[in-house]
Parts: C-alpha cells; sequence; structure tokens
C-alpha cells in the first residue's frame, strides 16, 4: 500500500501533464481539420 | 519549384485587381510574422472544390508560386489559407492562379473574426477536454471509498486521495466552468436568471462543501466529496455546448460562402476625355460617368445617357419582362443592365438607393420578428428562480429543524436540491431533439439559422409561396405551336428562331432554345427590336418578318386572351400570321408532391406573386393551390402576411427574389430555395441547397416530429422534477442519487432525442 504515496501524486502529475499536451494540440490546430489529414496520404501523386 | 514566369499585371482580371484595394485587402488578409519576416496571410474560400483530389490540385498551383509560403487548405469550409511574401507577389496574383486552376476565389468576409473564430472553439474543445480529463481521474479516486469498507482505506491514504481529487477539480473550477460563471455574472448584472445561474451556485456550493471535506472530514460539513458528481456534470454540460457551437458554426460558414461575393467593381468615365478606370462601387460619388456593360447591374441609381437600355429589375420589383429605358430615364441599383454596354450619370449612391431601401426595410422587419427564445427566457426564469428559492427554504427549514446538523445537513439538502433539477434533463430536453434534427436536415441539404427556427416551423399553418423560381422553373417553355395551312414547323421555327436570337427577351431565349435543333437557319437582315412589341427583319424568302405581340404583327387579340395563363407570341410574314407560339411557365417536378404532402397535413396553402393574374391563376391550378395573389409589390406582400399574423396564424414563406427579402423576415419562419438572392438567404430561417419544394414539406414533417419529441422530453424533465424536487427538499435524496437521477434523466432526454435520426424511412 505503500506504493500509494507515491503513485497517486505521480497520477495527478500525469493528469496535469496529459493536459498540457492535449492544450498544445488544441491550439496547434490539430482538431481542426480531421479529414483532409488521413485522406492526404491517398492522393500523393 | 518557384514559377520562372510571374503573371503579368495585364494578365489579372479586372474584377480580381480589386482584390488588392486597401479597403478590400484588409478584410481578408492579415500581417503576421514568419520565421522573421513579415507577412501576409489571406483566406480566400473556393467555389468548385469538391474533394481531396481538389486539395492536391490547389495546394500544388499556389506553393508553385513565387513569394507564397505555406499554404493550407480545408474541404469542409472550402478554404483556403495562404501565407505569402507582400515583397514578391500580390493578392490578386493568387486570386489569378487559383481561377486559372478552376477554382472562383472569394475573400473571406473577415481574416479577424476566422481566426476569432477558430480560438474560441480550440478553446471551448480545450476546456471539454480538461474536464474530461479531470473527471477521468477524478473518479479513479473517488470509486475506491464507494466500493471498500470504510476500514480498508488507511487514514493517510484516504487523505491522499481526497487532495488528488481536490487538486484535479481546480482545473475544472478555475477554467472549465469559466463559461458558467461569466455568464452568471453577466446575467446578475443586467438582473436577469439564466439557466448558468443555478449552475454557477450549484457548482459554487459543492466545490466549497468539497474542500472542507477535503481539508476537515471531521468538520462540520463531514467527509462527503462532490468533486465527482462536479466533474461529471461540468463534462456533460460543455460536451452539449461545444456539439451545438459547431453545428451554429458549420451552417454559418455554409451560408457564408453563399453569400460572399467578389467586391463590385465599375468602369468610370474621368474628366472631359472620358478615360475610363476600374474603381470600386464604394468609390463612386453623385454626377460620376459611368459605362455598365451587357450583363452588369447598375452599380447606383442613375440617369441613362446612352439613348436607349433594356433593364432587368425582377429582382426589385419581380416583373420578369425586361423593360425599356430612354435617355434621361432612370435606372436602378441592383437591376441588370441587358444589352450593349451604357453610360449612366449617377443620382444616388450608398443609402440612398432603391436597393439599400429594400436591405434596410429586410433588416427592420427581422429585427421586428417575435423572438420565441424571449418566451422560453420567460418560462426559465420563474422555475429557475423557484428551484434557487426552494433550494433556500428548504437549506433554512432544516437550519432551523436540525440546528445541531447545521450547517452540513442544510447545505447538503440545498446542493441536492439544486443538482436534481440541475437544468440538465430541462436544458438538453430542446436542444438535443433540435439538434438531432438539424443533422437529418443537413444530411438532405436544408441549413437552418437557428435551432429555434424548427419550432416555429413546426407551429406554422400557412405556407406561403411565390412563383417563379420557388414553384416553378425560371425559365419559360413553348406548349403549342399554331401554323398557317401552307407553313411548315421547321420553316417557321428556323425563321422565329432567326429573329429571336437578336433579343434578350425570355421568350426570344426560350424560342432560341426550340431552334437549336434546326440544322441551318434561315439568313435576315435589317433586324431590330421594338420595346414591349417584338422584332421586325428583312427575309429574301419571306419579304418583312415580325415576331412578338398581336399589336406588333396588326392583329386585334381576342377579348378572352388578356386573361390567358399562356404568353402568345406571333410570327408574321407579308401574307399575314405564320404561326402563334404559346409558352407555359413548367412546375418543378415535384412541386405538387409538395402541395399535397402540406395539405395533408391541413395547411392552408398561399401563392403570392408579383406576376399577372393569368400566368398566377395557372401556376396555381397547376399546383392545385386554392388562394393566390397576382401583381404584389414586395410591400403588398409584407402588408398580406402581417394581417395574416394579427389574426393569429403562423406563416412559413418559401420564396427566392430578393424581394422577397422583406416578406421573409417578417414570416414566422422562412424559406429561401436554391440559387436564391444571396441577400434574401441571408434572411432565411431554412436554406434549401436543391431547391426542391418536396424539401421544404420534409423538412416541416421533421420539425413537426421534433416537437413532438421535444414535448415527450418536456413532459418527462417535469415529471422527474415534480418527483425530485419534494423529495430532494424533504432530505430524502442524497447528493449522490440526485446526481444519478440527472445522468439517466439526460440519458433517457437524449436516447429520446436520437429517434429522430432514423425517422428518414418513415417520412
Amino acid at each position: 500500500m505503500e506504493s500509494l504515496f507515491l503513485l497517486i501524486p505521480f497520477s495527478v502529475l500525469l493528469a496535469l501533464a496529459i493536459i498540457a499536451l492535449l492544450g498544445w494540440a488544441v491550439h496547434s490546430n490539430q482538431f481542426e481539420d480531421l479529414d483532409t489529414e488521413g485522406e492526404r496520404i491517398l492522393h500523393d501523386d | 519549384m518557384v514559377s520562372n514566369s510571374p503573371l503579368a499585371s495585364d494578365s489579372i482580371d479586372a474584377d480580381l485587381l480589386a482584390l488588392d484595394q486597401a479597403s478590400v485587402f484588409r478584410t481578408f488578409t492579415a500581417t503576421k510574422s514568419h520565421k522573421g519576416t513579415t507577412v501576409s496571410e489571406s483566406i480566400f474560400l473556393l467555389k468548385g472544390m469538391h474533394c481531396a483530389v481538389c486539395i492536391k490540385h490547389i495546394e500544388q498551383t499556389l506553393s508553385q508560386l513565387k513569394g507564397v509560403l505555406q499554404v493550407k487548405t480545408q474541404l469542409a469550409t472550402q478554404q483556403a489559407r495562404v501565407l505569402w511574401d507582400p515583397t514578391q507577389t500580390r493578392a490578386s496574383f493568387l486570386a489569378q492562379a487559383l481561377r486559372n486552376a478552376g477554382y472562383e476565389p472569394l475573400p473571406a468576409r473577415s481574416i479577424q473574426a476566422e481566426d476569432e473564430r477558430i480560438r474560441q472553439s480550440n478553446l471551448a474543445l480545450w476546456r471539454v477536454l480538461v474536464s474530461g480529463f479531470c473527471m477521468m481521474q477524478i473518479m479513479m479516486y473517488t470509486v475506491p471509498a464507494y466500493y471498500s469498507n470504510p476500514t480498508e482505506i488507511t487514514p493517510q491514504i484516504d487523505a491522499l486521495l481526497r487532495w488528488a481529487s481536490w487538486l484535479l477539480s481546480l482545473p475544472i473550477l478555475i477554467f472549465s466552468c469559466q463559461p458558467f460563471f461569466s455568464a452568471a455574472w453577466a446575467d446578475l448584472r443586467h438582473r436577469r436568471i439564466g439557466m448558468d445561474l443555478p449552475v454557477s451556485i450549484g457548482i459554487g456550493i459543492m466545490f466549497f462543501i468539497g474542500t472542507l471535506a477535503t481539508f476537515n472530514p471531521t468538520g462540520l460539513f463531514g467527509s462527503e466529496l462532490y468533486f465527482d458528481s462536479l466533474s461529471m456534470f461540468v463534462f456533460f454540460l460543455l460536451s452539449g455546448r461545444m456539439l451545438e457551437q459547431r453545428l451554429r458554426a458549420r451552417t454559418a460558414g455554409a451560408v457564408d460562402s453563399i453569400i460572399q461575393r467578389l467586391p463590385q467593381t465599375v468602369e468610370r468615365l474621368n474628366g472631359e476625355n472620358q478615360t475610363p478606370e476600374i474603381v470600386s462601387v464604394q468609390m463612386l460619388s453623385v454626377n460620376d460617368i459611368v459605362r455598365v456593360k451587357a450583363g452588369e447591374a447598375f452599380p447606383a441609381d442613375g440617369i441613362l445617357i446612352s439613348s436607349e437600355a433594356y433593364v432587368d429589375e425582377a429582382l426589385l420589383t419581380g416583373e420578369s419582362r425586361p423593360q425599356h429605358r430612354r435617355a434621361g430615364q432612370e435606372v436602378i441599383a441592383g437591376s441588370y443592365n441587358l444589352r450593349g454596354p451604357v453610360q449612366i450619370k449617377i443620382t444616388q449612391v450608398g443609402n440612398t438607393t432603391r436597393f439599400s431601401k429594400i436591405v434596410s426595410l429586410m433588416e427592420r422587419a427581422s429585427t421586428e420578428k417575435p423572438k420565441i427564445a424571449q418566451l422560453a427566457d420567460q418560462i426559465a426564469g420563474p422555475f429557475l428562480l423557484f428551484i434557487l428559492v426552494a433550494a433556500g427554504i428548504a437549506a433554512a427549514v432544516w437550519w432551523w429543524l436540525q440546528p445541531s446538523q447545521a450547517p452540513a445537513l442544510p447545505l447538503k439538502i440545498a446542493v441536492a436540491v439544486l443538482i436534481v433539477t440541475c437544468p440538465c434533463a430541462l436544458s438538453l430536453a430542446t436542444p438535443a431533439a433540435m439538434l438531432a434534427a438539424a443533422g437529418v436536415m443537413a444530411k438532405h441539404g436544408i441549413l437552418i439559422q437557428g435551432l429555434r427556427n424548427i419550432e416555429q416551423l413546426a407551429h406554422a399553418d400557412i405556407f406561403a409561396f411565390d412563383k417563379t423560381g420557388t414553384l416553378t422553373e425560371g425559365s419559360l417553355i413553348i406548349s403549342k405551336v399554331e401554323l398557317r395551312s401552307d407553313t411548315d414547323q421547321e420553316t417557321a421555327i428556323g425563321l422565329a428562331t432567326a429573329i429571336a436570337s437578336h433579343s434578350l427577351h425570355p421568350i426570344s431565349i426560350a424560342l432560341q432554345a426550340l431552334g437549336e435543333k434546326c440544322k441551318s437557319l434561315p439568313f435576315l437582315t435589317h433586324i431590330q427590336e421594338i420595346p414591349n412589341r417584338g422584332l421586325i427583319g428583312q427575309s429574301p424568302e419571306h419579304g418583312e418578318i415580325r415576331l412578338g405581340s398581336a399589336a406588333h404583327v396588326g392583329i386585334v387579340e381576342n377579348s378572352s386572351s388578356p386573361k390567358d395563363e399562356r404568353l402568345v407570341c406571333y410570327l408574321s410574314d407579308v401574307k399575314g400570321i405564320m404561326a402563334q407560339f404559346y409558352f407555359n411557365e413548367t412546375l418543378k417536378t415535384d412541386t405538387v408532391a409538395a402541395i399535397d404532402t402540406l395539405k395533408r397535413e391541413n395547411k392552408k396553402i398561399w401563392l403570392l406573386s408579383g406576376d399577372r393574374d393569368g400566368p398566377v391563376g395557372h401556376v396555381a391550378r397547376l399546383a392545385r393551390i386554392d388562394q393566390s395573389w397576382s401583381q404584389l409589390q414586395p410591400q403588398d406582400k409584407l402588408h398580406l402576411v402581417q394581417q395574416a399574423q394579427a389574426q393569429g396564424h403562423r406563416i412559413a414563406m418559401v420564396g427566392d427574389g430578393l424581394n422577397d427579402g422583406p416578406v421573409l423576415a417578417q414570416a414566422n419562419v422562412s424559406f429561401a430555395l436554391g440559387k436564391a438572392a444571396p441577400l434574401s438567404q441571408s434572411y432565411a430561417d431554412f436554406i434549401v441547397l436543391s431547391g426542391k419544394p418536396t424539401d421544404v414539406s420534409f423538412a416541416y414533417r421533421i420539425a413537426k416530429h421534433t416537437l413532438r419529441i421535444v414535448k415527450q422530453n418536456l413532459a418527462w424533465a417535469a415529471i422527474y422534477n415534480v418527483l425530485c424536487i419534494p423529495l430532494a427538499v424533504v432530505g430524502m435524496f442524497p447528493p449522490w442519487l440526485a446526481g444519478l437521477g440527472m445522468a439517466a434523466s439526460s440519458i433517457a432526454v437524449v436516447s429520446n432525442a436520437l429517434r429522430i435520426t432514423h425517422l428518414r424511412e418513415k417520412l
């Protein structure tokens, strides 16, 4: 059970890190156009 | 790959040059810094972009140009965002390259607004993601406490889990909930009560109690945390709002791309020498002399200087036939010059033109429109006030009854009341169903300008249609040809076509379509058009040929013919009448089906037209419409609709022309069909892209069905509230059960709404 003293704070930090990552992804317009990028590879020349 | 042959200035179309003029340029281009240099970023809306291959093509075309740094193209919004170096190229070069590649470039209306929209939508998405992720993690910390025996978790671990939950609820409270708080604050400042106020109070109390319980589990407020309910609640509410916002943005984007047009330019003749110069319409002033080419619209009201002109004022007056104007007579801004270049002297520009008066008439009518939103607020306000008061009273009474347990128990009960009613089911009941309906309609090419219009449509009891282009195809077709005994059909049609090819009259155009099958046309000379009468020409075989009205060919129409629903055109030679051509307007193929469907729903059908009695009556008979009005001016239509509304009727107006604008705005709900004038599209509540009248009846049936589901949802939400509020008030509803009830009722409401998406097969 002692491991929880490390794991719980760590999970909080991890969650905050993931939120920051999502923020970066959203603000660099990664979610702006979900269709075009997926299809691009199919039309490469 | 940089092209070595940059476009020369003279290879750019005149209309595109306007894109470089500062007043236009600013709207679609922003200055940004890119890798240390100052560059321009422009947004073009592209017409003719249909698939992923187009994207490839557009990006290749642009990136090969000198000075283009980056191109991003989006299919969904039909936009290209171009980063370019202003020292090396110009906006008009880019536009010309796009046009040459087969895509019509239109400048975005406002790059600032577009950037702001993207920023807002990203922020909304991030708020949802933050609340969703924190919610998942908070559940992880909370669930063990629900399922374990009290002794299983040591107090230290328990405290750690509490602190972790508290820490992760902070981003939700501070960041994700911010829209609720600021909206609630704005409501308070304006002395209103909105949905956001109880939401904010509930969130605030939950966080407050939860915080105290976190750091002092043995204290006044007990050990119960509300962070799981809080985060789930916020996540659901935010997701719903984001979906609605996205749908609205998509509809608005589609409408934008329809109404966007290139800035109008005009050829102004300057000074004594009349040197031509291309200027944008905004730069015109009174007494300027401008040259207007055939097929162009007059940029301002003016007086004709050239000896004569034919103008099409159909958009402004509803008169579908070309009007003849002589030197010194007035021409109206927004009407079209049909033949040959003419010069006009401008008498009125900007806000004083008749065109702008019609626009402002439309604006006034749309602001006077009854707002269902106000009604919803009127009902929601008292209900929300009631909830706040009920929660307050319940807390006060419990405080008085059980002072020993205060303040934990009273606050717990207040929160239970707030959560259990928390307008989730109630606030989802309507939008969930309407969003589903909007989705179904969008799939069928019916765009909605606002969800509230669905309710208006479901309540409409009179459907008023415009005639030309709405019920009928826009063009005339020949219904019958009567020939003189010594004339064969090919000769008559050949002669008529040959002479008609010199005119732009709708009848002439219809005759030309008929003559396309003829192998060779007879040779005619000395062709002359006499306004409002017809054409005269000389044929080597037949002598003088006349085509036109009865008076033109020298006969007297019999008395019944003015009422005739058909247009008649006569062809004569020196011996007399050779042939008579009869024309009909044709109904769109599914007009009758649409009218029948609406009649089966017990709707009254009206036909409002600016056209003459005969054709209007004819179309009304064909379409089986009982009530029709003809020769109406825009003001008359407006008046008719207002009268009916005063008698308590709700009117759905279906139209297309610009002259329908005011009446579209006045009607309770309005449709613009197909290629309607851009202006009336922007005022219509529904835009039917296919232009099919059956889509109107389809939209009505969906709206009716949606309203039924909304009523079911509201009834369910009402019953739920009636049952739960008293239980929560007397303290039989602990907050966790309240949270469950809220979630369950929301799910019930949403799944009921989703039934609409399966509606298609049934209708």
